[in-house]
């Protein structure tokens, strides 16, 4: 049966344009961060996971054979996980998955993209679309999810206000967060509504930034925890599944392999009911209008509610359940570092040590991410109370 | 704690270019083999892990297209950017656990799709290695140099593999370079990069590989003879060539050890009963003799001599022609655990050894200058 | 009857070399070799990394030391042919380094075969820096453990290359 697994260091870099740190030494920045955090030294890791996602954002295949030994990976148990966006928490995932297994009892999960190495990101992207279908049309990113967008909206009758309240409410929220990158006071819904609108329905305003960043967590075995910290955030449960990308009658605004891997969390710790029960929730919300949708897949509220959730007030920060407190990825976007962020960031809520983004009394979180062409989602719960 | 087992495999043929499937189709005729081979549906796979690299397939999240060729619709996968062997060990990990019954693992890598110098040449960081043109056979190359003068290893010794793993290769039908060769023709061959000669070198190969683990209870209702994984070490060295003593590998000797260390393995060569490694080039098998334990530092080459390594010597190893004879960037690894499996049920046809086989060794290898390492044992 | 697309993929980078690279790189700007001793094990790499990878220290923060311009040959191999085909248009190898004055300094493609790429140990390093020998003389007698010193280039940028090879002197 598996171990528990427990949260016991956490390192994050800033996310902006690290314009003076090499790739290795951005990844160094990460580790030790998490090391320091957790008063571990690098002998003390049995191994490491290594996240990182398409290697035409830096142009260097296999980068975790470089930058491994900047992580603490010197003569030590190595492999890498590239999952696209979600590959920071399918790397944390891997992680958990390793330490539960009973053959290795602390283990480090590493994940970043530095994306300013390239003067487009976009172009990056659009190698994500079957060369022989579709790349022919790709415009980066923002093509697929303002498909999602515009096919949500419409759907269910919401229009692109929605996705502008979101927008509002994340890069207030960002204000809190030492590490986001964008950061604007005094954000209101008419100054969103005034960017230019780029890719229909997303504005400028829904979008998020370019970033270079790494995060860095340690997942160590039951028996070590009590040796390491007196505040571990207890995994309960992790899931990663694969929707699929070109299944016929795929609707983008339903993301049903979402609400599969939320099923499975929730139901393998006995969670009822989501929307009561988790405390807060960090989702991967790239593009604004996919909060919205995230809200239903986790089942904060029923198909078809996210619109609506957003309207009531519920999932700001005054809320009763709070989301992206830290600003998500909306306000901070490595694309390698951002979905393990979401991990790290509701981990850091349960261990209390969220600071100005602190949610009060928080105990069960939820940190979610999706990559790929939007099929893939990760999900990672996290409690304080031990198991 | 569960035993985890092989239950299944399929190999697609290993060929220089495929072009009548693009990668899609190779893969979904790989995985669906394997389900019929097997009698299972793939509504009754649990999970799946992938490997592949996005610079072989020049598509970034190379699993994001290729999951749905592999029947991953609606289930919990995860991919390693990694050898299939990596994927086997990762999904290895993840079933024990004991939150699922089986894992399917799939492999795939279409080498001939981008050239295999610019893939590797890619993995050099843009400062101080890729503006030499380091890439696979420059770097071998370069090992292969001071491996020979530190231990006085010939270049006969070397080219002996490479007689001893295409006559192997003949007679698998399962691999790609299918014909022997003379120590004359090889050491006749001329240097690519010296001393590397061009019959020491592997081929392009493209191909896919897929297979079925699962936990012990799961595995015997699928199959008679499930062979089962006993323990997977892994280990990845220096990055810089200059950084390290490039007539061994330390990763390798490491992953061989915390793989013996979980079997209670004291003697490799005397507790298994054969080997499969990705031996890469002509050389790198004699370095991997050595740094796996079979013999001592520097005395690969007597093994080799002595016909211990021989397909009908004491310790065979690569009985399938190894990477020699086929390598699939991202499979080899795990075709390697997949000719054991073949070995151990004794279902290896024409390339069967005959000797009794109870457990085996498979080898992998990721990087360059041999960097990382995964080694397997698995038993029948 | 299959089909082949053939396609090019095309993505400019500005790699950012940061200090550590970046100092050694720009050494090499003003023709000198720079090693970096580790304060914790006393390894002296040249060239460096970011981090020591016995001690996990950030090699930005240890000691630089200039290293005597001659080394020794731990490996060599001799490359006899291209292995990457036809050189592919400017456009396609434009890379751009970004050491810490921010210079531009594009990748260029191998040198022409046959060229010899060696592994050297500087005088004063505990590890062996790669690079190339190319005159055609020295290639007939590379060896391992001749003594080498670099050749500079008259135009440098800070850049790997700023050295054009090293030349064997016994």
């Amino acid at each position: 049966m598996a171990r528990k697994v427990a949260v016991v260091g956490i390192g994050m870099t800033e996310n902006k344009s690290h314009w003076d740190m090499s790739i290795p030494a951005l990844y160094r920045m990460g580790a030790s961060r998490a090391l320091e955090d957790s008063g571990l030294n690098v002998d003390d890791l049995d191994a490491v996971v290594f996240g990182h996602s398409p290697e035409y954002f830096e142009g260097i295949n296999h980068p975790e054979k470089w930058c491994g030994e900047a992580v603490g990976a010197y003569n030590k148990p190595l492999f890498r996980i590239h999952t696209g966006g979600s590959v920071g928490a399918s790397a944390a995932i891997g992680a958990y998955y390793m330490v539960a297994s009973g053959k290795y009892d602390v283990v480090l999960a590493i994940s970043g993209n530095k994306l300013n190495e390239t003067s487009s990101a976009q172009i990056g992207l659009s190698t994500v679309y079957d060369p022989i279908m579709g790349r022919q049309f790709a415009a980066g990113a923002p093509s697929a999810v303002a498909l999602q967008a515009n096919r949500y909206y419409s759907t269910h009758g919401y229009s692109d206000e929605h996705g502008l309240m979101v927008a509002v409410k994340n890069r207030l929220n960002a204000l809190n967060n030492p590490y986001a990158q964008l950061k604007l006071p005094g954000y209101t819904l008419e100054m969103a509504r005034n960017t230019p609108m780029l890719c229909y329905p997303l504005r400028m305003a829904d979008m998020c930034p370019t970033s270079d960043a790494v995060c860095c967590m340690i997942f160590a075995a039951e028996d070590r925890v009590e040796s390491i910290t007196d505040n571990p955030g207890w995994v309960l449960n992790a899931v990663s599944t694969n929707e699929g990308v070109d299944y016929v009658d795929r609707d983008w605004g339903k993301p049903i392999g979402l609400r599969l891997a939320a099923d499975k969390a929730y139901e393998r710790a006995g969670i009822k009911d989501p929307r009561q029960e988790l405390d807060v929730v960090e989702v991967y919300d790239a593009f604004s209008a996919q909060e919205l949708i995230w809200y239903e897949g986790l089942k904060l509220c029923d198909w078809g509610e996210g619109g609506s959730l957003m309207e009531s007030g519920a999932t700001e920060m005054t809320g009763d359940i709070p989301v992206n407190p830290s600003g998500g990825v909306l306000s901070a976007n490595s694309i390698g570092a951002a979905a393990m962020f979401r991990l790290a960031e509701a981990a850091l809520q349960v261990m209390g040590k969220a600071d100005q983004r602190q949610v009060e009394g928080a105990r069960l979180s939820l940190g979610h991410g999706w990559g790929g062409a939007i099929q893939f989602h990760t999900l990672m719960l996290f409690s304080k109370d031990k198991p | 704690m569960s035993r985890i087992g092989i239950a299944g495999w399929n190999q697609s043929s290993f060929q220089e270019r495929m072009e009548d499937v693009n990668r899609n189709e190779l893969i979904f005729t790989t995985v669906y083999e394997l389900l019929e081979k097997t009698g299972v549906d793939i509504e009754d796979i649990d999970s799946i892990v992938s490997a592949s690299c996005d610079t072989v397939d020049g598509i970034s999240i190379s699993s994001a297209y290729a999951d749905d060729a592999m029947g991953a619709f609606m289930k919990e996968e995860s991919k390693v950017e990694e050898d299939g062997a990596y994927a086997l060990m990762y999904a290895y990990h993840r079933l024990l656990m004991g939150q699922w019954r089986n894992c399917l693992i799939v492999a795939h890598g279409k080498s001939s799709d981008a050239g295999p110098a610019f893939y590797a040449n890619m993995m050099c960081d843009p400062f101080l290695l890729r503006p030499l043109g380091l890439e696979t056979i420059s770097s071998a190359a370069l090992q292969a140099a001071a491996y020979y003068h530190r231990y006085g290893v010939s270049e006969e010794d070397a080219a002996r593999v490479v007689v001893k793993n295409r006559a192997a290769g003949k007679r698998n039908p399962h691999t790609q370079v299918r014909s022997e060769v003379s120590l004359e023709e090889v050491l006749r061959s001329p240097y690519l990069a010296s001393p590397i000669k061009q019959l020491e070198v592997p081929p392009v190969s493209d191909g896919a590989v897929a297979v079925l683990l699962a936990t012990e209870d799961y595995a015997r209702q699928v199959t008679d003879s499930p062979v089962w994984v006993d323990g997977v070490g892994f280990c990845q060295d220096v990055y810089y060539p200059g950084h390290k003593e490039l007539s061994h590998s330390v990763s390798c000797q490491k992953a061989a050890r915390d793989a013996y260390r979980q079997v209670g393995i004291g003697d490799p060569l005397k507790e298994l009963d054969l080997a499969e490694v990705s031996e890469g080039f002509s050389f790198q098998e004699l370095l991997l003799y050595e740094n796996l334990g079979f013999c001592d530092q520097g005395k690969g080459a007597r093994l080799i001599q002595d016909g211990t390594t021989d397909f009908e010597g004491a310790f065979p190893v690569n009985p399938s022609g190894g990477t020699l004879c086929a390598n699939a960037t991202m499979v080899a690894g795990l075709a390697r655990i997949i000719e054991c499996c073949r070995q151990l049920t004794r279902s290896a046809g024409e390339n069967q050894v005959q000797k009794d086989l109870n457990r085996a060794l498979a080898h992998a290898s990721s990087g360059l200058f041999l960097q990382s390492n995964l080694v397997t044992i698995l038993s029948i | 009857m299959s089909r082949v697309l053939d396609w090019d993929i095309t993505v400019s980078y500005q790699w950012t070399a940061g200090a550590v690279y970046g100092h050694f790189l720009g050494g090499l700007k003003e023709e000198k070799i720079f090693g970096v001793r580790c304060e914790s094990c006393s390894t002296v790499y040249c060239p460096p990394g970011d981090v020591c990878p016995q001690c996990f220290t950030d090699m930005a923060e240890q000691t630089w030391l200039e290293l005597e311009q001659e080394g020794e040959v731990v490996s060599f191999t001799k490359v006899m042919e291209n292995f990457f085909g036809e050189r592919p248009s400017d456009e396609y190898l434009a890379g751009r380094i970004k050491p810490t004055d921010y210079s531009d300094h594009p990748l260029i493609w191998p040198p022409g075969v046959p060229y010899a790429m060696a592994l050297i140990r500087m005088k004063g390093a505990d590890t062996a820096f790669l690079h190339l020998v190319r005159d055609e003389e020295d290639l007939k007698k590379l060896r391992i453990g001749a003594k080498v010193r670099p050749v500079w280039k008259q135009e440098r940028s800070g850049y790997l290359l700023d050295i054009d090879q090293f030349q064997i002197i016994g």
